[in-house]
């Protein structure tokens, strides 16, 4: 099954046919075929590997259950017996077990929180107290999250957001229970449909990274060019005001978590600019952005050209702008940007914000936490690079160093998001869970190596991996993944020399990588060409004989944290 | 004249309904299609998803809180009609005058 479509197991205790249905009909990526598994059979079906439903192969798992099905304990809860709660956390420890066991049949598994019906009659002022059913509830939760291990690709989905979207109280639906054993509306349903599918795009690495922003009534009320900056609707006793500055505030924490930030706007550069810099009420300043075109050209060209200067896919780019004229003309124009409909009402602004399920990760590293910083050394890189002669001058000034490490448990997760998310510098395109990649690197005559590239400007972090495979008297490279950030500066040079040193230690007598073409690798194609490599026939195919020295060059400084690199990794 | 109004309420129902089917599983918008009981096209979680949709409707366009479930599923007065124009009937048959 492709990258862009999916195949889940629905595990439950009641009816999920409906889950199964909104996940058909939504059309977002990935396309999902779903499975139910036949409803109140959770624990056998988690815990016999035999079951018939096993039959198929599943990229995930999906185990949604009520908690008074699955935790016995937490039924007497209910019950009102507050001698039950004692029994409860070991009993959820057992059912994530049975969750976890569930990793030897499907790369990932996702378990949304409990919730219970709120058509019930709680404790009231002790409901959460001790023995209070919201109390255990929570309780349970937490534990079933901290006992899940995230790194064999188990998680937990936060179901009450899917709730409170389909309306709350009202998205529990008692004759939809009574009828099929269906407890919840279709609009919950739906919400959890598309947060689903949010998270198997994040588990594969193909969460949006670049979110472009009009100006004018979007970032801030009012034509710039027209009133000036100080007459702008942003801040002050405005609830449009007020809610711009909400909306801005939502756009900063996105780019704290990685998304990185950048203007398209038809405006005069310098008065937008000075907006930006100079209103006490802006959010965001200069700083934030990594980018921006900010002139009277057709902002789909102008998208087109921040993207490639970033080194970004279309595929990674999201579009907002109030203009319904502008949006269309993007979406016709760069079909594979995202361009979600925009609200008229500016105090909707930051609820279609958080409505967008298009920038979700697996994991959070340093590296997405510093992305702008990381995308504003660059643009000091390219500065000196125009004041220096020749490429050798400029790489010699940045003084380049990469800094390799086996994989391990401090660096996997890093690594797994890069191989998922990495698309041009990538010789094969493999695509590995954490977990898969953990048991693959585990096999015989395998290692996989991790970079972390630094230069005097900035740390750009774990930005390119290396794999390879002893088979007989060969060795190849499986992996061969390098990150857009740090093109161009010789560490494919560098992770080649490391390969070579790495396979003739395997005592391998020559090192082949094989490249496996896609729409977006052309560039690993060219650098194998180059690599001084011999071709076969195909031109794909690339032979180093172990007993020559590959030449590393010196641009590059190559930093080893023990002199005799492990052979196994994590 | 309140039977065609009901009647065009259940097929924005339908509408609703099918949003959350996929393509190829979204039933016809039609009045006189099939859809209930042994030969309809509803199997029986279509059925209780369609009425659920239908009351909500009913609700929000008519201002009529109707129950199809205890109407149609709870009374062995009536069985289920066929199809949408029967249950319209039936229904505009049972609101309350003020809809009217």
């Amino acid at each position: 099954m492709s990258a862009l479509s999916r195949r889940i197991l629905l595990i439950s205790d009641f009816n999920l046919e409906n889950l199964r249905n909104c996940l058909a009909a939504d059309e977002s990526e990935p396309k999902v075929t779903a499975d139910c598994a036949p409803f109140g059979e959770v624990y056998s079906v988690l815990l016999d590997p035999s079951a018939a439903v096993w039959r198929n192969r599943y990229d995930a798992v999906l185990v949604w259950t009520r908690p008074q099905s699955v935790i016995p304990s937490f039924q007497k809860v209910l019950d009102y017996d507050p001698s039950a709660a004692a029994q409860i956390e070991t009993e959820v420890d057992s059912f994530a077990a049975c969750l976890a066991k569930a990793t030897a049949q499907a790369a990932i598994v996702l378990a949304p929180t409990w919730v219970i019906s709120p058509v019930r009659h709680g404790l009231g002022l002790l409901e959460f107290s001790p023995g209070g059913a919201a109390f255990e509830l929570a309780k349970m939760n937490l534990r079933l999250s901290e006992r899940l291990p995230q790194s064999e690709g188990c998680y937990v989905l936060d179901s009450r957001s899917w709730l409170d979207a389909a309306g709350g109280a009202s998205a529990h639906s008692t004759k939809l229970w009574g009828l099929t054993k269906t407890p919840f509306h279709i609009k919950c349903f739906q919400q959890a449909a598309e947060e689903i599918k949010a998270a198997l795009r994040a588990v594969q690495g193909r969460g949006r990274k670049l979110l472009v922003l009009d100006l004018d009534d979007t970032l801030w009320g009012g034509m710039v060019g027209e009133v000036g900056w100080r007459h702008l609707r942003l801040g002050g006793h405005d609830p449009i005001g007020e809610a711009l500055v909400e909306f801005q505030r939502a756009l900063s924490a996105l780019k704290n978590r990685g998304v990185v930030l950048a203007v398209v706007s038809k405006n005069n550069e310098a008065i937008a600019l000075e907006a930006i810099d100079e209103h006490p009420a802006m959010v965001l300043r200069r700083g934030d952005f990594v980018g921006w075109r900010i002139n009277w050209e057709d902002k789909a060209k102008n998208i087109r050209d921040l993207a490639e200067e970033l080194n970004l896919g279309l595929d990674s780019v999201v579009f907002i702008d109030d203009s319904p004229a502008e949006r269309a003309r993007v979406r016709s124009a760069l079909p594979e940007v995202l361009v979600p409909e925009w609200p008229k009402d500016k105090t909707q602004y930051s609820a279609a914000l958080a409505a967008l399920h298009a920038f979700d990760s697996a994991h959070l590293s340093d590296e997405d936490r510093q992305r702008t910083e990381l995308y504003a050394a660059e643009r000091q890189r390219t500065r000196l690079r125009t004041s220096v002669s020749s490429a050798e001058e400029w790489l010699s000034t940045l003084e380049v160093t990469a800094l390799v490490a086996p994989l391990e448990e401090s660096n996997i997760k890093r690594a797994a998001q890069l191989l998922n998310k990495t698309n041009q510098m990538n010789l094969s395109t493999r695509r590995l869970t954490e977990a898969e990649l953990r048991v693959w690197a585990r096999g015989e005559g395998r290692g996989v190596w991790c970079l972390s590239v630094s230069d005097r400007f900035g740390d750009a972090g774990l930005t390119g991996l290396v794999s390879l495979e002893k088979r007989g008297p060969a060795c190849a490279v499986v992996d061969f993944v390098l990150s857009c950030r740090v093109f161009g500066r010789r560490i494919e040079q560098a992770m080649t020399a490391i390969l070579v040193e790495e396979a003739r230690a395997l005592g391998a007598e020559t090192l082949e990588a094989t490249f496996e073409p896609t729409q977006k690798n052309e560039v690993c194609l060219e650098y194998w060409r180059s690599s001084g490599f011999s071709a076969d026939a195909a031109g794909r195919t690339f032979a180093w004989d172990l007993r020559q020295d590959y030449p590393a060059g010196r641009l590059v400084r190559i930093v080893r944290p023990s002199p005799a690199p492990h052979r196994r990794a994590a | 004249m309140l039977a065609q109004r009901v009647e065009s309420i259940l097929l924005s129902a339908i509408d609703d309904m099918n949003k959350s089917l996929p393509a190829e599983e979204r039933a016809e918008r039609s009045a006189l299609a099939p859809l209930f009981g042994p030969a309809g096209r509803f199997d029986s979680l279509r059925t209780a998803n369609y009425l659920v949709a239908a009351e909500e409707r009913l609700a929000a366009d008519l201002g009529a809180e109707i129950s199809l479930t205890d109407l149609l599923l709870g009374d062995e007065e009536f069985s289920l009609p066929e199809n949408i124009r029967g249950l319209a009937w039936l229904v505009a048959g049972k609101a309350p005058r003020r809809a009217a």
